[in-house]
């Protein structure tokens, strides 16, 4: 099995340090998602975007969309950040999982490109024919948050 | 219709006499007899009606023709006149023996996918603090005192 899970990708928390990724909603960089097929191998050990097993099919372009950034937040003891929820209007689409990515980090203390951000397992094959391939983020909060550090 | 002949010899030489008609008019002759042979006419016909061939003679006859229908045949009986035409058909289809189209219909559907979050926590370690050692201590001590004097008690049994 290709897709084993969730996962919020390990060099993702070291590129953190360097601070390679922004977050904020204006001028913050820009993350995209890529849609891949379950012969795609992504789990933690994931550093980059690749176009290995990415998914196609109408409405469709390689390296996935654009997410729009929610600004970071804080509740309690915990930072959280969130995206829009992403659709790919009138495709057809087979996926089974999702990478989400930086396409602009910061590379002024670290060489990146696409470095990986979280990895995402949809539990089976999710299709779309003529119609809206959505992805719907979960509640901005502390405890539901899209990305979480407490 | 077969010929007639009526022999004419000569003068006075038939049942016409010499004087019993004048110049430039019919006279007719007695005696003649004629008769009509039985006539037989035929003729052979060809019709085409709607793509069936067949070929049939006048009269009451039954014609019985084949014909290949490339996609809808039926077998069709019609009459022409009073030729009945009976004529079996080759169907010939393809795979399927209906086909229908209604408009451009394709299936249609949409997807959502509830994505979960992700966490991470942080943890932060312990600090060692080294400090320096002053060097220019003044070592004391104290004298123990040898004087002591031992004591005990019984313990009851």
């Amino acid at each position: 099995m290709a897709f084993t899970g969730n996962f919020m990708c390990t060099t993702f928390k070291k590129e953190l340090m360097f601070g390679a990724h922004d977050f904020d909603s204006s001028t913050g960089d820009t993350l995209k998602i890529a849609l891949y097929t379950s012969s795609a191998t992504l789990d933690a050990s994931t550093t980059a975007y690749a176009a290995t097993n990415e998914s196609s099919g109408t409405g469709y372009s390689a390296g996935g969309q654009d997410l729009t950034n929610v600004d970071p937040s804080v509740s309690g003891t915990t930072a959280f950040t969130d995206f829009a929820d992403e659709t790919w209007s009138s495709s057809s689409i087979t996926a089974r999982g999702a990478l989400i990515y930086n396409s602009t980090p910061n590379t002024t203390s670290i060489a990146l490109t696409n470095p990986s951000v979280i990895v995402l397992d949809f539990g089976s094959d999710k299709t779309s024919t003529t119609g809206d391939f959505t992805v719907v983020f979960p509640t901005a909060d502390a405890s539901n948050a899209i990305i979480r550090i407490a | 219709m077969a010929n007639v002949v009526a022999a004419y010899k000569g003068w006075d030489s038939s049942a016409s006499a010499w004087g019993d008609s004048g110049w430039g008019q019919d006279n007719a002759l007695t005696g003649l007899t004629a008769s009509v042979g039985a006539v037989t006419a035929s003729a052979n016909a060809e019709a085409t009606v709607s793509g069936l061939q067949a070929t049939s003679a006048f009269g009451s006859v039954t014609v019985i023709g084949e014909s290949n229908v490339p996609v809808t045949g039926l077998a069709a009986t019609s009459a022409v006149g009073g030729v009945t035409v009976t004529a079996a058909a080759i169907v010939t289809t393809t795979g399927v023996s209906a086909t229908s189209a209604v408009g451009s219909v394709t299936g249609q559907g949409g997807v959502k996918i509830f994505v979960t979050g992700l966490f991470m926590t942080t943890s932060v370690g312990n600090a060692l603090v080294w400090g320096n050692i002053v060097p220019n201590q003044n070592p004391s001590y104290s004298t123990i005192q040898p004087a002591q004097v031992p004591n005990w008690e019984r313990i009851a049994a």
